[in-house]
């Protein structure tokens, strides 16, 4: 039962980093940001560009490959989203012209680099770290702390700085927000850009795990938007949300199969909707 | 206005495809033969359609240099199936509704080709396979061919070696989901435990799937003598991966469909002593061919031939021994197909039976300093 535990614990951290981006992008755009998957996903790939390829040190390899995938995240927002935004569109044209931009991504990471599997390590497969009786590797850890240190930084983000009170404003109520002279342009941007370099930074981790494909990030979304649905707005939800879907993925995959966990997750999401209408009704606006 | 500039774009768009139509038609020779070839040329899993043309395209310059077809040329029309059925669809209705061609070499995958054996027999189109292992494309139909034995025959052998020469008791089984592992997985249950064995634990994953962790951990406890695991090389190199992070320590086999440089890629050294069951080459029966064709091919290419580059290659060299004695007609290439005698070639002896079936067996090869070595444990 330990490595359950563990394992859940591995996959709610990238749950609930993802659910937790998508809230955030959620509160400022007001709608599910799709090409999230890509940023997730170009992460990996610039890494692989600074690190493998121009074999620039790890650690300035990975500040250039998040920015650039900042940057490119938050390019996505001002050439394409502020648009609709100017033309009033309704939450589903965006959320389609996001996907679109997800697969234009996609394709365009399957051009440069190829279809093939990738992959950014260059260490020796080891034997993991035996902690409680179950099995965790050294990357694996990595990422269950980034999630708990991701976690911090948007508590102290959203309750302790003015920017996290102006996207607050907005997510509750927009025209009121921009009626009191809230600094909208301002929070979208910071939104973006923090997202952008937080989620392409959980992507190299997941690279580092189980390598890379340029399809690799829409199942993570996915279940991030489940995670995202299911907490709704709050922080602490979500966080909840993550462990408890991880956890059902973790149980079914050790007592029914493990090709049935993505239809456990959606079980869940179909049977929360089930059983709080005014969830799946805050969903579609 | 708009209506008017719309309408001169779309009748600019229809002259020039009608051009373009018209000058590919014409830019045709007469002593052109085409057929046409569905393989995997895009996807995660491109390495296998980059072997299968490398394979063809060296079979085509030897047949295109003897004039066996006597001043006329052949050529290949590659389609991309990227290893979705609903593509490769696609990809046969195109080559046989416009292109014409009364043969398709494939498709690669046995899901691809069960999809697509329908709409050949239906248009009554030669479609022979140098790869897919599927049972069930036996009975697909009259047009349908392949040059690789059946999967029964590959999970008999994984059985047979993990009984008789790992001595392996309690095996656990692990599949890819779908039909070509779910065959495999039955055969070497049926065989392993009819020879004493037992089987502990059978589960499929899903193709694409990148987290086996927690299934390890159930296999780990059974304390099994081998795990066996046919699938994709993606699939199977993090198996190979997760399974040593975890340190399950037991014997993997594993069958035709990991064999790519990409398991290696991604299980690097945690794949060190994993078992693979293979389609044979004419090891003892076609030696000399087997060289030369090693010889052309490294020429060529500037690296070693696959077990996929070799079965390509001979299906290729079958189809232009067979169009060489017949006419270019799907029919004609049929009856010589059941008819070839004895084709000795580098993948050894072909000869069809009444079911477009071949007679050959399947090798055990062991990853040994990252690469597949034919191994001496040999069934």
């Amino acid at each position: 039962m330990s490595q359950i535990f563990v394992n859940t614990l591995i996959s709610a951290s990238f749950f609930i980093v993802i659910g937790l981006a998508l809230s955030l992008i959620y509160r400022a755009v007001k709608f599910f940001d799709m090409s999230l998957a890509g940023i997730f996903v170009a992460g990996p790939y610039c890494m692989l560009f600074f690190y493998n390829s121009l074999c620039i040190p790890l650690f300035f390899a990975l500040i250039f490959s998040c920015l650039l995938s900042s940057i490119i995240y938050y390019v996505i927002y001002f050439a394409i989203y502020k648009r609709f935004e100017h033309n009033a569109h309704s939450p589903l044209s965006l959320l389609l012209a996001s996907f679109g931009i997800y697969i234009i991504l996609q394709n365009v990471i399957s051009i440069i680099f190829g279809d093939r599997i990738m992959t950014i390590r260059n260490i020796h497969i080891q034997e993991g770290i035996l902690l409680g009786g179950a099995m965790l590797t050294p990357i694996q850890l990595i990422a269950i702390l980034y999630s708990i240190i991701f976690v911090f930084i948007v508590l102290i983000i959203m309750h302790k700085t003015k920017y996290g009170l102006c996207l607050r404003t907005i997510g509750e109520n927009f025209p009121l927000a921009q009626s009191l002279g809230v600094s909208v342009k301002k929070t979208i941007v910071i939104t973006y850009l923090t997202v952008g370099i937080f989620v392409s930074l959980l992507g190299i981790i997941y690279a580092y795990d189980v390598d890379i494909v340029p399809t690799m990030g829409m199942n993570i979304i996915m279940m991030g938007i489940i995670v995202m649905i299911i907490g709704g707005n709050g922080i602490m939800k979500i966080i909840i949300a993550g462990i408890i879907l991880s956890l059902a993925i973790n149980l079914g995959a050790w007592y029914i199969g493990s090709e049935w966990k993505e239809v456990i997750a959606f079980a869940i999401l179909l049977f929360y909707l089930l059983m709080q209408p005014r969830a799946s009704h805050k969903a579609v606006n | 206005m708009n209506k008017k500039i719309l309408l001169i774009v779309l009748l600019a768009l229809v002259f020039i495809i009608s051009t373009f139509i018209f000058l590919d038609r014409n830019s045709t020779k007469d002593h052109t033969l085409t057929i046409g070839c569905i393989s995997i040329f895009s996807g995660e899993i491109a390495t296998y359609g980059k072997e299968t043309k490398q394979g063809i395209a060296l079979a085509l310059d030897e047949i295109n240099n003897s004039n066996i077809l006597q001043g006329k040329e052949l050529a290949v029309q590659y389609e991309d199936s990227q290893f979705d059925a609903k593509m490769g669809v696609q990809a046969i209705n195109k080559l046989i509704l416009v292109d014409k061609v009364p043969i398709i070499l494939g498709a690669f995958s046995s899901r691809v080709t069960l999809a697509i054996a329908p709409i050949a027999e239906k248009y009554e189109t030669v479609l022979m396979s140098a790869s897919a292992t599927a049972d069930s494309i036996k009975n697909s139909g009259d047009y349908i061919f392949r040059i690789v034995p059946p999967n029964k025959v590959q999970g008999e052998v994984a059985a047979f070696f993990a009984r008789e020469n790992l001595k392996a008791k309690k095996a656990a089984v692990y599949y890819v989901n779908d039909e070509y592992g779910q065959g495999l997985s039955k055969e070497f249950t049926n065989i392993f435990t009819m020879n004493g064995g037992k089987v502990l634990f059978s589960e499929g994953f899903s193709l694409g799937q990148k987290d086996f962790r927690t299934t390890l951990q159930k296999i780990k406890k059974l304390e099994v003598d081998i795990l066996y695991f046919p699938g994709q090389a993606i699939e199977i190199g993090l198996i190979l991966k997760q399974s040593k992070e975890i340190g399950l320590n037991t014997i993997f086999v594993g069958a035709d469909g990991s064999y790519s440089p990409d398991l290696i890629k991604i299980a690097s050294d945690a794949a060190s002593g994993a078992y693979f069951t293979l389609m044979s080459m004419g090891f003892g029966v076609s030696d000399d061919m087997i060289k030369q064709f090693n010889d052309s091919f490294k020429k060529k290419y500037n690296e070693e031939p696959t077990v996929y580059a070799a079965y390509a290659y001979d299906a290729m060299k079958i189809i232009g021994q067979v169009i060489s004695k017949n006419n270019f007609d799907a029919k004609d290439i049929k009856k010589g197909l059941y008819d070839l005698e004895e084709y000795i070639g580098v993948t050894g002896l072909t000869k069809f039976d009444q079911h477009g079936e071949v007679d050959k067996n399947y090798y055990v090869y062991e990853i040994k300093d990252n690469k597949f070595i034919l191994s001496n444990k040999q069934f």
